[in-house]
């Protein structure tokens, strides 16, 4: 993986951001971005301010993650599923988040259609890729505070959208279900 | 959603567009009133898309909306028919489970040393965020063996007693399960989580035994009022999360290949006569037996404890397993199907099996015993399995209280309160890593399980053979 130059941090930006949905069983996240990056930052930020009191972590250590997917959505779960992994399997917890999204070579950001794709030819040239950076460090009870133990992120009616309001800017929406 | 009654405790959701089958729910009005605002009863509909499926989509009175499936949903699909099998049908935490166990102890034993025990269990224990085995970290051969023989692996080491092993379901080891099925990550997670407690719902207690139904079954189970009992509610921690979601994205490409139809997406899946199906069921498996290891090693976790807690002698404690049921798991049965035997794949999304009389004790007259656990608040029932479980549900029921309060809620509702104070004045000893835990899993953010079991019994699918009613709890 090549170094880059994180965008501009979309925190604190009205226009980028995350919610929390009531839904019985589990936890929904409302989450919204002016880019597809800042979407999947937001995210994954919604997802650690649940797990922890994401305040008290110090940005001390970067973990590198590339992750692949079929499609927008089963990149956005396994970008997620990468977060909770490297916190549940090995205790890093992250608090900041920078994401560059590779499309499929001859596709753009936001012209997938899975449904004509071809899964018996899928190659690796078929596939969106995601390099992140996360920055945090190890989990210490002593000083970090445990909220919800999330599980996973789920496919349940998962689908990015995204809206070019006429003559506004155009921003990416995604409601995800985590399973506690 | 359009429902029709078909008995007081039995509603149908009509076959339209591309359902295969019509929806059923156990719920008694009141239950079903609950329901009607959430999204479980247009999950019951979607679970009827799947190929394969036979009979019902069914939904039992702890139903809740889940994703995927319903919580409390179960559906069995037939493989000679092209029927599939889901990962989203089974759930992350793969055989998530309940044991209970006697022993010869009365309340009056326990009540004056009952911090101190939990205490003791809290320490012996691991659970919450970061919890590492009490255990030694098993190796790669360990986990080969562990995944192959499930509770007899534990067994093996020294954690419980051979006998045990009579009293799980499947004998506590599913053949088929195969490492080669399991991801490296998968392996990496679960080496360092056997004997660990987790967090969320999970939790190990001990209750008192505080009425009984049941009388011929509770003496066929050892069980008696004033006795106290051991739950532990746990399943196959990040082993099984990480298969569920290894083979989510399989059977997401899965059914393009197979040209299947589903209304969400969480409902992926594949035949289970595929190479995919058949690669899920042997990693599935593997996570169930890894399950059934995890459960059997905090009981003997939770035996030390006790032992230490009341500084009593193994033979005065006299732990002794009653049963050990898992509610979110998917196997081949063979079931009566309009008078001819069919192997089916029966899916239980947050249901447990209702045998009779098979998977109980030789000699046993009675069904399976049932293990329906409530909130952390109220009480839990053991009950037992009838003949018509098998003709209606495909030998299910319930699995537990089902959340009526979403977590946020609950923690909303509960704030600025002490909880553990307040359930310690109700006799309730409770210790807890997180503090959001406990007003997370607070009696009102849960359905009355009363109500639950009671609903079952209506219906003839389960009977309840006992109340008991906890005085300690501990909580990841």
């Amino acid at each position: 993986m090549t170094d880059f130059e994180p965008e501009n941090d979309a925190t604190g930006d009205p226009a980028a951001g995350w919610e929390v949905m009531d839904h019985t069983a589990d936890i929904g996240l409302r989450v919204w971005a002016p880019t597809l990056e800042g979407l999947f930052e937001q995210a994954a930020e919604g997802v650690a301010s649940l797990s922890v009191d994401i305040t008290r972590i110090d940005p001390l250590v970067q973990r590198r993650v590339e992750v692949e997917g079929w499609d927008l959505e089963e990149l956005l779960v396994s970008w997620l599923q990468e977060f909770l992994y490297l916190w549940s399997g090995s205790g890093f917890i992250g608090r900041r988040f920078q994401v560059r999204i590779l499309p499929p070579s001859k596709q753009e950001p936001g012209e997938q259609d899975p449904e004509k794709a071809d899964v018996e030819k899928a190659g690796v040239e078929n596939v969106w890729r995601l390099e992140g950076v996360i920055t945090g460090e190890m989990w210490d009870p002593g000083r970090h505070e445990a909220y919800t133990d999330i599980k996973a992120a789920t496919y349940h009616n998962l689908k990015i959208r995204s809206e070019n309001p006429a003559g506004g800017k155009i921003i990416y929406r995604v409601a995800l279900i985590l399973d506690t | 959603m359009k429902l029709e009654r078909v008995k007081d405790w039995l509603w149908e959701i009509p076959k339209t567009g591309k359902m295969r089958v019509p929806g059923r729910i156990y719920a008694t009005k009141p239950l079903l009133e609950q329901l009607r605002s959430e999204g479980g009863l247009e999950q019951v509909a979607n679970v009827a898309h799947l190929p394969g499926i036979v009979g019902y989509s069914l939904a039992m009175p702890d139903i809740h909306w889940g994703y995927g499936f319903p919580i409390g949903g179960v559906a069995a699909t037939d493989p000679a028919a092209g029927g599939v099998i889901s990962p989203g049908g089974v759930g992350y935490d793969i055989n998530c489970g309940v044991r209970l166990a006697t022993t010869q102890l009365q309340l009056e034993d326990v009540q004056p040393k009952i911090q101190k025990l939990v205490a003791s269990m809290f320490r012996h224990i691991p659970c919450g965020v970061g919890s590492h085995g009490a255990v030694k970290r098993a190796g790669h051969q360990e986990m080969l063996d562990l995944i192959k023989n499930g509770a007899r692996w534990a067994v093996k080491r020294g954690y419980g007693k051979s006998d045990d092993l009579n009293f799980i379901e499947d004998g506590g080891s599913l053949p088929g399960a195969d490492p080669d099925r399991v991801s490296q990550r998968a392996m990496d997670r679960g080496s360092e989580q056997v004997g660990t407690l987790g967090s969320g719902n999970h939790f190990a207690e001990i209750e008192v035994v505080e009425e009984i139904y049941h009388p011929e079954a509770a003496r066929e189970f050892g069980i008696r009022e004033g006795q106290i009992t051991l739950m532990i509610h746990t399943g196959s921690r990040g082993f099984g999360y990480q298969i569920c979601d290894d083979y989510l994205k399989l059977m997401g490409r899965a059914i393009r290949r197979y040209n299947i139809e589903i209304p969400d997406r969480q409902l992926a899946c594949a035949p289970v006569e595929s190479e995919e199906g058949r690669g899920y069921l042997a990693a599935m498996f593997a996570a169930a037996n890894y399950a059934w290891a995890n459960r059997q090693t905090i009981m003997h976790l939770a035996e030390k404890a006790f032992l230490e807690g009341l500084s009593c002698h193994p033979r005065d404690l006299g732990l002794s397993l009653v049963y050990d049921v898992c509610h979110n798991i998917a196997k081949l049965e063979n079931h009566q199907v309009g008078g001819k035997t069919r192997r089916l794949c029966v899916h239980r999304k947050g249901a447990t099996r209702a045998f009779w009389p098979q998977g109980t004790r030789p000699g046993r007259s009675v069904g399976q015993p049932i293990i329906i656990p409530g909130d952390m608040g109220s009480c839990s029932y053991l009950a037992v399995g009838t003949p018509k479980s098998l003709e209606e549900t495909f030998g299910s029921t319930a699995h537990g209280a089902g959340r009526v309060m979403s977590r946020t809620q609950a923690v909303k509702t509960f704030a600025g309160r002490d909880l553990a104070a307040e359930l310690s004045e109700e006799g309730i000893t409770v210790m807890a890593q997180g503090r959001r835990t406990l007003a997370e899993e607070m009696r009102g953010a849960y359905k009355n399980v009363a109500d639950v079991v009671d609903t079952m019994e209506l219906a003839g699918i389960s009977l309840k053979v006992a109340r008991l009613r906890p005085i300690g709890v501990i909580k990841g």
